[in-house]
C-alpha cells in the first residue's frame, strides 16, 4: 500500500482531473440530447480516451501503471456519468464538472479498495 | 537464428524519450520495492534488458552483473549510469530469446519490466532457463495482464496501441513461466495484480 503523501495526494489530483476533464468532453462532444444509451457509451469510451491521453501528463511526475490505469477509470466511469446525467436532464452541462471531481475519487478510492484487499505477498 | 531488428529498432527509437517517461515518478515509485528485490543478488548475475540503465542505482554494491539489452542506444545511455555502479557491471547487446551465453552460466537472473516488451515471451523465458544454474533462481520485477475488471479491459484495450512504440500491457507473464517450466516460489502484489516481484526456481536441480 503506497504510504508516501507525494504520490497519495499526486494519484488524487490525477484521478480528479481526469474525471473533470471527461466529463468536460462529453458535454462538448457527445450528442446527449438524443438516446441516452448512445450517450452513455459514447461517453464511456470519450472519457476512457480522454483519461488515456491526461494520464501521459502524470506518469512522468507518479509513476506508470499507479496513474494509468485509475485515470483511465475515472474517466471512464465520468465520461459515463456525464453522458446519462445530461441525457436524462438530471445535470446540466455546468455541473458536469462536479460530477466529474466525484468520478476521479471514486476511482481513487476503489482503486485503493481493491490494491488493499489482493496487495502484498501471495503464493503461486 | 536471425536477429530481431524490429525489436532492436523499436527500442533504439524510444531511447530518445524513454528516460523522460520512466526516469523519475515511475522510479522513484518503484524504488524501495526493486532495492529490495535486487537485494537479494548472490554470486555471478545476468540482468535482462538493462535499458538505460535506470535500475543501476538500486543494486547493491560489489556484485558481479552482466546486463544485456537489445538496443545498442539504450546501452549507450546505460553506459553512463553503469560506470557509476561500484561493483563489476558489464554491458552486451543481445537479444533475450537467443543469447550467446553458455548452459547454465548463471546463479541468477533479474528481470525490470522485461517480460512486457520481449515479443515471444515463453521463448525469452526458456533461454533463461537454459542460461541459469541448475536450482537457480530468476527474480522479476514486472507489470503484467490483470484478472479484475475493469483493469483488464482497459490492458487489453491499451496494448495494441502501446506495442507500437514500447511495452505490452496484458502479459500473463505467471502462466508463460509455468510454460516455460519455472517452479513458481513467490508472488508479491506492489499495485493491484499488475505490478509485482515474482520468485522462481529453474527445477533442474541436481538432487530432483
Amino acid at each position: 500500500m503506497e504510504t508516501r503523501p507525494y504520490f497519495i495526494v499526486g494519484d488524487l489530483i490525477a484521478t480528479c482531473v481526469s474525471g473533470w476533464l471527461a466529463a468536460r468532453m462529453v458535454s462538448h462532444w457527445i450528442p446527449w440530447e438524443g438516446s441516452m444509451m448512445l450517450a452513455m457509451v459514447g461517453g464511456m469510451v470519450l472519457g476512457m480516451l480522454t483519461g488515456m491521453a491526461i494520464s501521459f501528463v502524470f506518469i512522468p511526475f507518479f509513476g506508470a501503471m499507479e496513474v494509468m490505469l485509475p485515470v483511465m477509470l475515472a474517466g471512464k466511469l465520468a465520461g459515463m456519468l456525464a453522458g446519462m446525467g445530461l441525457a436524462m436532464d438530471w445535470l446540466d452541462p455546468p455541473g458536469v464538472g462536479a460530477v466529474g471531481i466525484v468520478s476521479g475519487l471514486l476511482a481513487f478510492l476503489w482503486t485503493t479498495l481493491i490494491h488493499w484487499r489482493i496487495g502484498g505477498i501471495h503464493g503461486p | 537464428m536471425v536477429p530481431d531488428t524490429q525489436t532492436r529498432d523499436k527500442w533504439d527509437r524510444a531511447a530518445t524519450f524513454f528516460d523522460l517517461s520512466a526516469a523519475w515518478g515511475t522510479e522513484k515509485r518503484w524504488a524501495p520495492s526493486k532495492k529490495a528485490l535486487f537485494a537479494r543478488m548472490e554470486g555471478e548475475i545476468l540482468f535482462m534488458a538493462a535499458g538505460t540503465g535506470l535500475d543501476f542505482p538500486c543494486f547493491p554494491r560489489g556484485k558481479t552483473i552482466t546486463a544485456i539489452d537489445i538496443s545498442p542506444k539504450m546501452l549507450e545511455r546505460a553506459a553512463v549510469r553503469a560506470k557509476k555502479y561500484n561493483g563489476h557491471l558489464e554491458l552486451q547487446e543481445m537479444d533475450a530469446t537467443a543469447m550467446t551465453f553458455g548452459d547454465g552460466r548463471f546463479d541468477q537472473v533479474f528481470t525490470s519490466c522485461t517480460f512486457c516488451s520481449v515479443p515471444d515471451p515463453v521463448a525469452g523465458l526458456k533461454e533463461i532457463r537454459r542460461v541459469l544454474k541448475p536450482g537457480g533462481f530468476l527474480f522479476m520485477f514486472e507489470h503484467t495482464g490483470s484478472r479484475i475488471f475493469p483493469f483488464n479491459l482497459m490492458l487489453h484495450l491499451m496494448t495494441p496501441i502501446s506495442r507500437t512504440f514500447g511495452p505490452e500491457m496484458n502479459r500473463d507473464t505467471l502462466n508463460n513461466l509455468d510454460r516455460a517450466g519455472f517452479a513458481i516460489h513467490r508472488v508479491e502484489n506492489h499495485f493491484l495484480d499488475v505490478v509485482r516481484s515474482i520468485h522462481a526456481q529453474n527445477p533442474n536441480h541436481p538432487t530432483q
